[in-house]
Formats: structure tokens, C-alpha cells, sequence
């Protein structure tokens, strides 16, 4: 117990350490989209529709912008994949799907009648999954309206940027769906605490919840 | 001069709505929709059982009806007139963002925990489509046929999207 204190506080006056130096050398500088990296979890159905049309327009999106665009999918949902595709293209966007964009598809913790004591075991590998694509990729912000595979992947985010302080940056931000008038989602309610921004479509919500943002104008 | 062809569609999604298709299937509606100048009827049966028999054997010449379990509905809501649908969330923005579909969404009591009527209520608040339930719907949308065929318009056009906010908003939290 005491090793594994004095190994936390090693850590800590080394990553406070780094953050301050980090913090001093960028200080006054603006940074540039290009050096920033995006990640999108798009969750099946009707939460990818949502999500593309927030994000584009006339079916394009600039993935030239940023450092790296990041799409993440369920490991099943071919559909999404095939969905997103389909879309860029009518807007006819040339987009390399090798080079442009890094697709990763996440191991969903739970498909669909899977049994209680087998989803123990795949929601532990969807966890460690996460954590692993989250570390390897470093996203600069998170963007997910959503589905449930983005509830552990947006809070080991917040973990390693916030808790390990890997990157005091690092930001949320989640789209509440369309759909919800009244109340939040499962998922919604669960990212509310760290969401850097949290937007909801109907004025409704912001009543109850001051902290999220309603646009005058529609924005889907 | 060539008249452009009015298309009315019935829409039940991935599911089944049977009580929306048994709630149509008659000849009040089938003239109802010929009186208001419709040329095109499609019904999308989803999983549902029940199969329509009376509207399949009004089919005309002037008022074609075709059934059908499972379309791509995009396109074709973008050009229909009128859209009687369930209440997903995917086809109600498609109504709305569509040239001039009208809007009446069904509220389908059988699936339990669904939000999603929560929407269809909100948008009829606001004048945007009718809402309306399966025991309701055939005087609702004599009603709206009604009023389509004396020329008034029974719903509000839904506002212009503003473009990008969303990517504004990121890559204003980007460099911030």
C-alpha cells in the first residue's frame, strides 16, 4: 500500500511537472486545427444519421482541417460504416478512407440478447479495448451523441487527460439525440458531469439542466 | 400541361404498426386521397402481418397503390406530398427537411418505453407535423386531405438549418 503511494506521487510531481512545462512554453501561442485530433464515436442507426448531418454540409466535411480525423464504430455495425460511406459520397467528396480518416471499431460491450454472465466478460474487453484505442490515438476532443459504447470511452478520456493529466486539454463534447424533448438519455445523463460542452436540441432540457447549450436556430 | 404526380406514403419503419395500416385500409381513405388529386399511394408494411386487401383492389390508373415491406424511403419522402408515418426520429427530420411533405406521425401504443412520441408530440406543439394515434388517424388525415384539397397549408414549414454549429463548436473547444 505504501509503495503504491510514493509510485502515485512520483507520478504526480512528474506529470504536474510536465504539465507546467507545458503549460509555459504554449502559453500566448494559439494552436493551430491541424495539429489537433478529432474523434467521432458514432454509435448505430439513427445516431449516425444525427451525427452526419450535424457535422456536414451538402454531405462534405473538411477532413483536411485537423491533424487526424478519428471515426469510431461498433465492431458489428457494418451498416454505419456502409451508411457513412454512402453519404460523403453523394456529397462527392474524394475521400481516402485509408489515409484521410482512421476508422476504428470498438468491441461493443453488449450486442443484442446476449446473456447477463457472458456480457460481464465482453464488457470487461469492451472496456480494456477503449482504454487501449484512447491511449494509442490521444484524441484532442471527443464528439458522440450517444450510444452506450461511448459512455466508458468519453470517461477513460477524461481519466487519462484529466486524473493521469496526460493532456489538460482534452475536451467532450456531446450532441444530445434529436429525439429527446423532455428528459436525457441513459447515456446523456451519465456525460453530463464531464462533457466540456453539452448541447440539446429542445429548449425543454435546458430548463431542468442550466448547464447545457439550446441553439436559437436548428442545427439539424 | 403536365400535372405533377402527388405521392402519399404510409410508413411503419423496421417494426410493425398493424393498427395504423387495419386503421387505413378503407375506401373513406382511398377517396379521400383520390378527391385531394393524389396519382400515387405506397404502403411499407415493415414485419407487420396484417396485409391491406381493400386498397390493393381500389387500385386505379389515376390512383396507384403499391405495397411493400421494406423501401429506402429517402428519396422518395423528399418527394412525396404526404407522409403518414410512425414516429422515428430518421423519418420525421426526413419529412421536415423535405420539399413539401406533409407530416401526420402515428403513435405506436405497442412499443413500450419509446421516446419516441415524445418528439412527434413536440413538433405538433410547434406546428410542424400532426400527430396523431391509430384510432384517431383516419379522421385526422380526412381532415388534412381536406385541407390540402381547399388549398390551405395545415402545417408550418420547419425553420433552415444553420449550417455548421457544430463544427464551429469544436474547433472552437479545439483551440481553446
Amino acid at each position: 500500500m505504501r509503495t503504491l503511494g510514493t509510485l502515485a506521487l512520483y507520478y504526480y510531481i512528474i506529470a504536474v511537472t510536465f504539465a507546467i512545462y507545458y503549460r509555459l512554453r504554449d502559453s500566448g501561442r494559439i494552436p493551430e486545427l491541424d495539429e489537433k485530433k478529432l474523434m467521432v464515436v458514432f454509435g448505430s442507426g439513427g445516431h449516425t444519421t444525427e451525427m452526419l448531418l450535424m457535422l456536414t454540409k451538402d454531405n462534405q466535411f473538411n477532413f483536411q482541417k485537423y491533424g487526424q480525423v478519428q471515426f469510431v464504430i461498433g465492431h458489428s455495425d457494418t451498416w454505419s460504416l456502409t451508411k457513412i460511406k454512402d453519404y460523403f459520397s453523394r456529397g462527392g467528396t474524394q475521400i481516402d478512407w485509408e489515409k484521410d480518416v482512421q476508422i476504428i471499431k470498438l468491441f461493443r460491450s453488449r450486442e443484442v440478447k446476449q446473456s447477463y454472465l457472458t456480457s460481464i466478460l465482453t464488457t470487461i474487453v469492451a472496456l480494456l479495448h477503449s482504454a487501449w484505442v484512447v491511449a494509442k490515438l490521444r484524441p484532442d476532443i471527443v464528439v458522440t451523441n450517444g450510444p452506450g459504447t461511448a459512455v466508458p470511452l468519453c470517461y477513460i478520456h477524461f481519466f487519462f487527460s484529466k486524473v493521469l493529466l496526460w493532456n489538460l486539454k482534452a475536451k467532450i463534447l456531446f450532441i444530445e439525440s434529436f429525439c429527446r424533448v423532455t428528459s436525457l438519455s441513459l447515456s446523456g445523463k451519465l456525460l453530463l458531469p464531464i462533457a466540456d460542452k453539452f448541447v440539446v436540441h429542445w429548449n425543454e432540457l435546458k430548463l431542468k439542466h442550466p448547464k447545457v447549450i439550446v441553439y436559437k436556430e436548428k442545427i439539424i | 400541361m403536365v400535372e405533377r404526380i402527388k405521392r402519399c406514403i404510409i410508413a411503419v419503419g423496421s417494426t410493425y404498426f398493424d393498427e395504423l395500416i387495419e386503421a387505413l385500409d378503407n375506401e373513406t381513405f382511398f377517396t379521400a386521397l383520390k378527391q385531394a388529386g393524389f396519382n400515387r399511394l405506397l404502403v411499407q408494411l415493415g414485419k407487420g402481418t396484417y396485409k391491406p386487401t381493400t386498397l390493393p383492389s381500389l387500385s386505379s390508373l389515376d390512383l396507384q397503390v403499391e405495397v411493400k415491406d421494406f423501401v429506402v424511403l429517402d428519396v422518395l419522402i423528399y418527394h412525396a406530398d404526404l407522409v403518414i408515418s410512425h414516429c422515428g426520429a430518421g423519418i420525421l427530420l426526413e419529412c421536415l427537411r423535405s420539399d413539401h411533405a406533409l407530416c401526420i406521425a402515428v403513435v405506436n401504443d405497442s412499443l413500450m418505453g419509446n421516446h419516441q412520441s415524445e418528439l412527434a408530440d413536440k413538433l405538433e406543439e410547434d406546428g410542424y407535423i400532426g400527430a396523431s394515434t391509430p384510432k384517431k388517424v383516419l379522421a385526422d388525415v380526412t381532415r388534412v386531405l381536406g385541407e390540402m384539397k381547399a388549398g390551405m397549408k395545415a402545417f408550418k414549414k420547419y425553420p433552415m438549418k444553420k449550417e455548421q454549429v457544430i463544427v464551429d463548436l469544436i474547433d472552437d473547444l479545439l483551440i481553446n
